[in-house]
């Protein structure tokens, strides 16, 4: 009976949803076959995805449907970039590039880690930690801004920050290109890369981006089912889909082929004059409304990324979804601090949930069948 | 050809995406990194007497700029007497300075220390630029430079 009356309601929401949903799909028309809850969201899972349940999306955000992971737009390319990719490869992998010869970009960006380094800040030069967490690099070429605080405008721009940071690796930009003019085997990689540009700033990050841009995840489980097999998705995962879309309000912020939206949200974890403060994207724009605010990351292969957030604090998802099903923290500025213009203030789209146990385990579960493991690397020979 | 042409197109795309240094003016009172107030500076004029003493000192330091990197605004040469410079570099690479800097006086608040660069560095270099063995023998001297690291900086005048 309990079942019976859940599917009513579920059926009641699909079809107040299918309304808002047909006003823009094409009209086909459909019968929801006989069967229980998760047969019904399966079906209407299995449907062309502009016919899927409408997600719960605030007013006023230009949202994209998830979708299959899509190649990197390099794909067509690769041929004809071969000897691009393979010295931004060789260059990725280089310890030489740092002032000590001993990091070298895949150091944080680990290709058996998702290309993150597992640890909540990475450590730099003289094993000092760093600021922030190192973020994964898959699908890389699909963010708009680079660094937590969107402080660069491309790969090849951001690629100067690690090098040249005194806590990163540490090397004087100068200094390296002197250090890599003497490596005789990196004159043919650069020639055949760059048909004599030579060696120089530019080229060494132009290498280093177009490399990073080959970088996409494989296909999730989700890519499986919407690919039409529809046995990769088990039932809690797709629970977790709809909850995604719907009751957990993910779809605000993480939506797309990548889940994200590519913008910058304070989720009320600025830690407003404590230890661990970081102000974020304000120290780059300066606006008031910027404080606390970082660059919403993509969601693929999440579980493999940990440990979560700009900081690294969080090591547990089930925490997270607790975290996010209370609301995130909402600060209350304390006496005096009332009209502190800078006073943190979480993103609006944060509220209380009330997701029950059994809904944020099938939320998990959807997080697994977004995560695939990352193609094996193997570290290129280093020219000497 | 066909390769030429993409590498060419993926270089240019490369190169318009370029940073530019921040846009401003960099009047007095504008700042960068963290937000620092300029009390209790000291001349940057002073520093090479402590470092005589000291490695490294955290301190605030008053001074002209006199270069930014036009590239990014991501390094600034100082004043510090007549004969001497100093490089500054913002900590974690985190913040840059707009173009208009140069010439203005600012307060930064950082890490200041002398770097050595050996005579064997500096004759790799001048190998590098071909020098004569001559002019390579006649490097016997280290030379030394002062390095800041800027945590924050505000423009003062």
């Amino acid at each position: 009976m309990k079942k019976l009356l859940v599917f009513g309601a579920l059926a009641t929401i699909i079809f107040a949803c299918s309304v808002s949903v047909k006003t823009t799909a094409k009209q086909t028309g459909y019968v929801i076959p006989a069967g229980t809850f998760e047969d019904t969201l399966r079906f209407l899972y299995s449907l062309p995805a502009d016919q899927w349940p409408a997600p719960f999306i605030d007013s006023g955000i230009v949202w994209k449907e998830l979708g299959i992971i899509p190649e990197s737009p390099l794909q067509a390319q690769k041929d004809s970039l071969r000897h691009l990719i393979e010295l931004g490869k060789t260059l990725f992998f280089d310890p030489r590039l740092s002032g000590s010869n001993q990091i070298s970009c895949a150091s944080c960006h680990i290709p058996d880690l998702s290309w993150t380094d597992g640890r909540s800040k990475s450590v730099g030069h003289d094993q000092k930690q760093n600021k922030r967490n190192s973020p994964g690099l898959l699908n890389v070429w699909g963010y708009e801004r680079l660094f937590w605080d969107g402080r660069s405008p491309s790969l090849e721009d951001q690629a100067f920050g690690p090098i040249n940071s005194e806590s990163e690796m540490h090397s004087e930009m100068p200094d390296l290109m002197r250090k890599l003019r003497r490596i005789p085997g990196y004159k043919p990689l650069f020639d055949s890369a760059f048909h004599g540009e030579g060696i120089t700033p530019e080229t060494l990050t132009s290498a280093l981006a177009v490399f990073q841009r080959t970088l996409v995840s494989r296909k999730a489980d989700f890519d499986d089912f919407l690919l039409g097999k529809k046995a990769a998705m088990s039932d809690a995962a797709i629970r977790g889909l709809h909850l995604f879309r719907t009751k957990a309000r993910c779809m605000n912020c993480h939506f797309g082929p990548l889940f994200t939206d590519n913008d910058f949200h304070n989720i009320g974890l600025t830690y407003y004059k404590r230890e661990n403060e970081d102000l974020g994207r304000y120290a780059v724009t300066h606006m008031p409304e910027d404080v606390g605010r970082f660059k919403t990351p993509s969601l693929r292969d999440v579980i493999r990324t940990r440990p979560w957030m700009h900081n690294g604090l969080f090591d547990n998802i089930e925490g997270i979804l607790n975290m996010y099903n209370a609301g995130m923290p909402q600060p209350r500025p304390k006496a005096g601090e009332e009209n502190d213009p800078l006073f943190p203030k979480t993103d609006k789209l944060l509220r209380k949930l009330e997701l029950t146990s059994g809904e944020k385990q099938d939320i998990i579960a959807f997080l697994n069948a977004i995560t695939a493991e990352p193609l094996r690397i193997k570290a290129p020979a280093m020219p000497q | 050809m066909k390769r030429i042409l993409l590498t060419a197109l993926v270089v240019m795309t490369a190169i318009l995406a370029q940073a530019q240094p921040p846009a401003g003016d960099a009047k007095p009172g504008e700042w960068y990194g963290e937000k620092i107030t300029p009390d209790g500076a000291v001349a940057l004029s002073e520093l090479p007497a402590q470092l005589e003493k000291k490695d490294a000192i955290d301190t605030k330091i008053k001074a002209k700029i006199l270069e930014v990197c036009p590239k990014k605004g991501c390094w600034l040469k100082l004043q510090v007497n007549d004969s001497t410079t100093a490089m500054v570099k913002m900590k974690d690479y985190g913040f840059f300075l707009p173009v208009a800097a140069k010439g203005k006086t600012v307060v930064i608040d950082g890490e200041v220390k002398m770097k050595t660069i050996s005579v064997a560095e500096l004759q790799h270099y001048a190998e590098d630029a071909k020098k004569s063995k001559e002019e390579i023998a006649a490097i016997t001297k280290p030379e030394k430079e002062i390095r800041v690291t800027a945590k924050g900086i505000v423009v003062v005048e």
